[in-house]
């Protein structure tokens, strides 16, 4: 059984650095976005974070509280279009 | 609402069957607001289907399926997806809508509604802080009818109209193309078809296999429509062309007579071409599909077979004189989330039972208000059939002539009650109009009628309604005073919360008063704001609403009763 973890860890972990490696960096996207935009100002305040993702990113305004600005709601729609998984709304199931 | 030249924006980000069955919404808005210019947003890969429908002056089509390919592609970053929906948030709130009536229940649906910042809203949004509001209380029924199906006495289509406020008999309507028209006069020629011909469509496939009548079934119901002279013709999508080729090898016939007679059109046709094919159709034989509706928008009258989690009073044909087919089972129809080892409803719609139908609907042996006798040859199934009722909102007619059940009657007097309350009427329930309803429909057995427990829950429901009324005035007056009287405003509040959990115990606990329950849950969701007077306002109209509803049924009730048994 050891050894099988052992073996399922081995094989994951390339996977599991990769897919780290690919998540983009919060510098790289508040760059993107463009500091003094109101996207870029919203990505700037995940301090502590060097990856963000759109799970990382729906995952922290669910924390929040109070009024949801116009950048958590459009990622909370994005998030939204993703839960359909390469499916595309009205697609016959 | 909406004046001259104002603009409203009609979301519906849904499939084919929906959108057709938002046709006699469109047709009754327009008809009540000549002047507005009406948008409609849609998915891009039913843009087509739209481009048939009424009084829809411009189409937003959104493309789901390539954001979606975004989504998924690595080269696209998180903002130049963000980006993207920006660029779509934009191009709306250009054409400043003073209106959004947002027909989709869907999270994402909600959120576009609330990003675009109109001036009035109708249908489900959010409010500030991300929580789901229903602005109107027909879709607070709607979701109602989610979880009490079956005291559920309204067609989809209905709620669309109420949702939108209009109101008025309209049917479904597409219009077919002059291009499709073509296409379908050079279809049947090729395919010798005649004008003269008694022409049957077969919708064989579905969206999921619990909801499709068995393949061998519509195979040998083909055979026999076949041997009676019709002129079959299969639709279907192109997902869906296997179901051709497993229908033929059902049927035992020699293979050129076959072959003159049944024409696979599974897959091959545009929606518009669909539509054109349809409406040279007879009649439609489906499952609850979008073809379905699709044959009532072009005035095909349809029988439907409605298995599964379908529940044809929801979503069944929109229009007179369609025939709908359920089984008999007790469990039917199941719920939306269960995943059936042993779907037998299947089996229990019979091949001699639905060509019965049809040899009745060819021969006019099934018009209007006609019944059948309850004998053994329509055992384990029911048969419907549809009409307009006083209110232009559509009611399933039994054909077959059964005992009244209290399911039947509860039925009824929700449907009376519903449209009392949620259309703000005043008055009472008409209980000599029902009781006409029962007598015309079902057969009634004096000694069986006996609704004591039920009666006893909603005068219970409104006693609890009653006391929580008192309550909240004095709530209110607390609220209202300077300074605020914050311990009795803590008292009331434990008293209230006291008195909800028994309301909704009693819901729990006597179904038949469980829509009435849920309503008031719903309703205390949707309280907006955090000011105590403004809460006490909302929260004492929820209990005087639940006392009204309950009395309501419990006076219609006992009337109705009273009158059965005085003609029984």
């Amino acid at each position: 059984m050891e050894q099988a973890l052992e073996l399922i860890v081995a094989k994951a972990t390339p996977r599991f650095m990769a897919l780290k490696e690919k998540a983009p960096t919060r510098e790289n996207l508040i760059l993107e976005a463009e500091a003094e935009t109101e996207l870029g100002q919203f990505l700037s305040r995940f301090k502590g974070q060097d990856h963000l993702t759109l799970e990382s990113i729906v995952s922290e305004i669910r924390r929040g509280e109070g009024k949801l600005t116009e950048p958590e709601v459009v990622f909370l729609l994005m998030n939204e279009f993703a839960k359909y998984k390469g499916k595309a709304p009205g697609s016959s199931s | 609402m909406a004046g001259k030249k104002d603009r409203v924006l009609i979301i519906n980000l849904t499939r084919m069957g929906d959108l057709l069955q938002m046709t006699p919404f469109l047709i009754a808005f327009r008809r009540e607001f000549p002047e507005v210019e009406i948008t409609l947003m849609v998915l891009k890969q039913f843009e087509d289907v739209c481009s048939g429908f009424p009084a829809v002056d411009s189409l937003e089509a959104f493309d789901a399926e390539a954001f979606l390919s975004r989504l998924g592609n690595p080269e696209h970053s998180l903002v130049g997806n963000y980006r993207e929906l920006e660029r779509m948030l934009a191009d709306l709130r250009q054409k400043e809508f003073d209106r959004v009536i947002n027909l989709s229940f869907s999270n994402h649906s909600a959120l576009v509604t609330h990003l675009l910042n109109a001036t009035e809203v109708v249908g489900i949004t959010i409010d500030e802080e991300g929580n789901r509001l229903l602005k109107h209380p027909w879709i607070q029924h709607f979701y109602n009818m989610v979880d009490n199906r079956e005291i559920n006495p309204f067609n989809y289509v209905d709620f669309i109209k109420k949702i939108g406020e209009s109101d008025g008999r309209a049917a479904m309507s597409f219009t077919v193309s002059q291009p499709a028209q073509e296409f379908a006069k050079a279809f049947c020629k090729s395919h010798d078809i005649s004008e003269t011909d008694w022409v049957i469509g077969i919708q064989a496939g579905a969206s999921t296999e619990h909801k499709r009548w068995p393949v061998a079934s519509f195979g040998a119901l083909t055979e026999e429509l076949i041997k009676r002279g019709a002129r079959i013709l299969l639709f279907g999508s192109g997902g869906e062309s296997e179901l051709g080729g497993r229908i033929r090898e059902v049927i035992a016939l020699p293979q050129d007579h076959v072959e003159r007679q049944l024409t696979d059109a599974i897959g091959k046709t545009s929606v518009q071409q669909l539509a054109a094919l349809l409406s040279r159709c007879d009649l439609l034989i489906t499952n609850d599909t979008g073809t379905m509706h699709m044959a009532t928008a072009v005035g095909t009258q349809v029988v439907e077979i409605s298995l599964g989690p379908v529940y044809f009073p929801e979503t069944g044909p929109y229009g007179e004189s369609h025939i709908v087919l359920q089984t008999g089972m007790s469990c039917a129809p199941c719920g939306f989330y269960v995943q059936c080892k042993n779907p037998v409803c299947q089996e229990s719609i019979r091949v001699d039972q639905v060509l019965r139908i049809v040899e009745m609907l060819r021969t006019g042996h099934l018009a209007t208000a006609h019944q059948l006798r309850n004998g053994p040859e329509w055992d384990h199934i029911e048969v419907y059939r549809s009409a307009f009722d006083e209110d232009g909102m559509l009611e399933f007619e039994p054909v077959i002539r059964r005992q009244l059940q209290p399911v039947d009657l509860l039925k009824l007097l929700y449907r009376e009650m519903w449209k009392i309350v949620l259309d703000e009427r005043d008055g009472d329930i008409d209980a000599l109009r029902v009781c006409q309803k029962v007598q015309r429909f079902f057969s009634v057995n004096g000694d069986a009628i006996n609704f004591g427990e039920e009666s006893n829950a909603f005068g219970a429901l409104a006693e609890l309604a009653s006391q929580g009324s008192e309550i909240s005035r004095r709530l209110l007056v607390w609220a209202e005073q300077i300074p605020q009287n914050i311990p009795a405003i803590k008292t009331a509040g434990r008293l209230l919360s006291d008195i909800d959990e028994q309301i909704e115990l009693k819901g729990l606990t006597h179904r038949t008063c469980h829509p009435l329950t849920f309503m008031f849950r719903q309703g205390k969701e949707n309280l907006e704001g955090k000011d105590v007077g403004l809460l006490s306002q909302g929260i004492l109209r929820l209990y005087q609403t639940l006392f009204r509803e309950a009395t309501l049924m419990r006076r219609g009730l006992e009337e109705i009763l009273a009158l059965l048994r005085e003609n029984a």
